[in-house]
């Protein structure tokens, strides 16, 4: 037995360096997906000369531009892609979509019946008002058009109050929103021509274009609500004769553009492939976090020391037997959520109120079984059938107050009749065990644990036994590696 | 809701039932100094003295002795008996005493506190009811501890 002592622990060392170093490898951090939207191909390439000849802007749609954007994303690993059609389904399904919608479309109409009792001033509040109650909502991300039309008739109404500054405001995002408009030449006077013909080519060579939603604030208020961390946004613009995309990303957690990329629309199969590049880059570039880990993951071996209080239901005593001690318990675990634990509990019986328990005794536990377990960044809650063998200490019982009261060997004792202290020599047990536990993790080494149990006893088969059904309520701490 | 009512129904009854303890009358219990001598005339010879009481309760149940003493510094032991059946029961201590010659007396004694004293009134009765019960008041002088350390748990010797 001597000369096998040494491969034995050789062997278990072995053992626990191989579990490490599998535990080591299971590891590696698991990156967080990061969720991509595609804002609607954004086409500012209709040349401004034309916005006075009806039908003259309609320019090419390009719609390759999405496909193969979206087929880049897709290729990408790690990346959730969200399609311009779903975005616009989360903003229509948000709870006060519909109400907003009516309110803003009713503003909008009573601006329009002031502007044609020329009643400007009240027309104004009351388009703005509209156009408040439909940003809230980013009407203008599902309905461009219609919304255009009310900024379209705020700046008409504006350039008529003479707040041309305010108009040119309107008629910028107003356009922006719906650049291939075009008006019929004299329809509206020429103050209102002029300002239309400034504010487009304004919005077509200032940087305000590059911002999706009008405002830096309120795209990254968007790409919050739509739960989107990056916004690609492909711009269409006219850079001499040709047709350019220029390809931004914002992020949302880095505040900014993070990819800025020119690329000519001439050739499909170019341009293409230029997008496929360009996305390349970004998802080189940009960070991905790391899944926290849950618990179960970040370790294989767990100790803990419990201060420990047991009942048992069943016992000879006529109130309840209390008994207090310290549990520890050691687990391995072979999966995410399956352990072998092992459990050792060391008790001593504490008076009961009638001082039945003629004198106190000792009791130990073991316990050994799998546990089952679930857990969250920083908890774990888990259940632990067992089997149990149990030492439990002599002990002796009565109920004759005299047999209590005096001592032994003194005359006093007489009283105490014989056979009024009933004797239980030492015993052992075994039975079933069953453990809920759970346990909060201060670090991620460190936890603090608090369990309840019951147990019940089969064997000896005679049935010789009168205590059973031991209750236990622990609460420790331990340490996880 | 029915859970957590029942939930706390048993909390109350356990809290209850652990906390609400009877009166303990455990410990050393003598006539106050200023009450006379007591002559018990239901005893044959009738015995004239003050009598001590030194006892433990366990639960409800009481063990222990009742001592008589001749003089008043309770120094000249007369006699020594048993508690028997002694119980307490919400705040009454009831026992029975036995003496040689096959008399009984039973005592019926209530607890109460008075300026700051632990006092046991009653009466101590004939079973047969032959002789009129006879007024007792005992004043707490020590605690059990007290009755382990003058070996009254001893018994009677």
């Amino acid at each position: 037995m001597g000369s096998r002592l040494p491969i034995i622990v050789a062997g278990l060392l072995v053992a626990i360096f191989c579990s490490s170093a599998l535990g080591a490898a299971a590891e590696l951090p698991v990156r967080r997906a990061r969720r991509v939207a595609i804002w609607p191909e954004q086409h500012l390439d209709s040349p401004c000369a034309q916005l006075f000849s009806p039908g003259a802007r309609g320019a090419a749609p390009h719609r390759f531009v999405r496909r193969s954007l979206q087929l880049a994303l897709q290729q990408t690993f790690d990346v959730k892609v969200r399609t311009v059609l779903e975005l616009r389904r989360n903003v229509t399904d948000s709870s006060n979509y519909k109400d907003q919608v009516v309110l803003g479309r009713e503003r909008y109409h009573m601006g329009h019946e002031y502007y044609r009792d020329l009643r400007q001033q009240e027309a104004a509040e009351s388009l703005t008002r509209s156009i408040e109650m439909l940003n809230s909502i980013f009407y203008d991300a599902v309905e461009p058009q219609a919304f255009s039309e009310i900024l379209f008739l705020l700046g008409i109404t504006l350039v008529e109050e003479g707040r041309i500054a305010d108009a040119h405001q309107a008629f910028k995002r107003a356009l922006f929103l719906s650049p291939h408009t075009t008006f019929s030449p004299g329809f509206h006077p020429p103050p209102v021509e002029q300002a239309l013909s400034v504010a487009c080519e304004d919005v077509q060579k200032s940087l305000e274009k590059e911002v999706p939603l009008g405002t830096q604030e309120r795209t990254f208020a968007f790409m919050r609500k739509m739960k989107v961390d990056v916004l690609f946004y492909p711009l269409i613009v006219k850079e001499g004769d040709a047709s350019v995309l220029r390809l931004l990303a914002w992020d949302g957690k880095a505040k900014n553009v993070v990819l800025r990329e020119s690329i000519a629309l001439a050739n499909e199969e170019e341009a293409g492939e230029a997008i496929d590049r360009a996305v390349s880059r970004w998802a080189a570039c940009t960070h991905y976090e790391n899944v926290p880990r849950r618990v179960e993951e970040r370790h294989q071996w767990v100790f803990s020391a419990n201060y420990q209080h047991l009942l048992f239901l069943q016992q000879p005593l006529r109130n309840p037997l209390f008994m207090m001690g310290f549990s520890f318990d050691g687990a391995h675990f072979f999966r995410r959520s399956f352990a072998i634990v092992v459990k050792a509990q060391f008790l001593s019986s504490l008076p009961d109120r009638f001082e039945d328990l003629v004198d106190g005794f000792t009791s130990a536990r073991v316990t050994v079984g799998p546990a089952f377990g679930v857990s969250g960044d920083w908890w774990r809650l888990f259940v632990a059938p067992s089997l149990e063998f149990h030492y439990l200490g002599s002990f002796s019982v009565t109920r004759d107050p005299n047999c209590k009261h005096f001592l032994e060997d003194s005359p006093g004792a007489d009283l105490c009749a014989p056979g009024a202290v009933k004797e239980f020599p030492v015993d052992f047990l075994a039975g079933i065990n069953v453990y809920i536990g759970t346990q909060f993790f201060l670090s991620d080494e460190m936890f603090l644990g608090a369990g309840a149990s019951i147990s019940t006893y089969f064997a000896p088969f005679d049935r010789t036994f009168e205590m059973n059904f031991p209750v236990a309520l622990e609460a420790g701490g331990g340490v996880a590696f | 809701m029915r859970l957590r009512n029942l939930l706390m129904g048993a909390l109350l009854l356990c809290t209850t039932a652990a906390c609400t303890d009877a009166t303990d009358v455990s410990g050393v219990w003598e006539m106050p100094e200023s009450s006379s001598m007591l002559q018990i005339e239901q005893l044959a010879p009738p015995f004239t003295g003050r009598i001590k009481v030194a006892v433990d309760q366990f639960g409800w149940d009481v063990s222990g002795v009742v001592l008589f003493y001749r003089d008043d510094i309770y120094y000249d032991l007369a006699s020594c008996h048993y508690v028997m059946d002694g119980e307490v029961r919400s705040d009454s201590f009831l026992f029975s005493l036995e003496f040689e010659d096959g008399q009984r007396l039973l005592g019926h004694l209530e607890y109460s506190e008075s300026g700051g004293d632990e006092l046991l009134k009653g009466n101590l009765v004939d079973p047969d009811g032959e002789k009129p019960p006879l007024q007792v008041v005992l004043k707490r002088v020590g605690g059990d501890a007290k009755v382990h350390r003058e070996e009254w748990d001893l018994g009677c010797q």
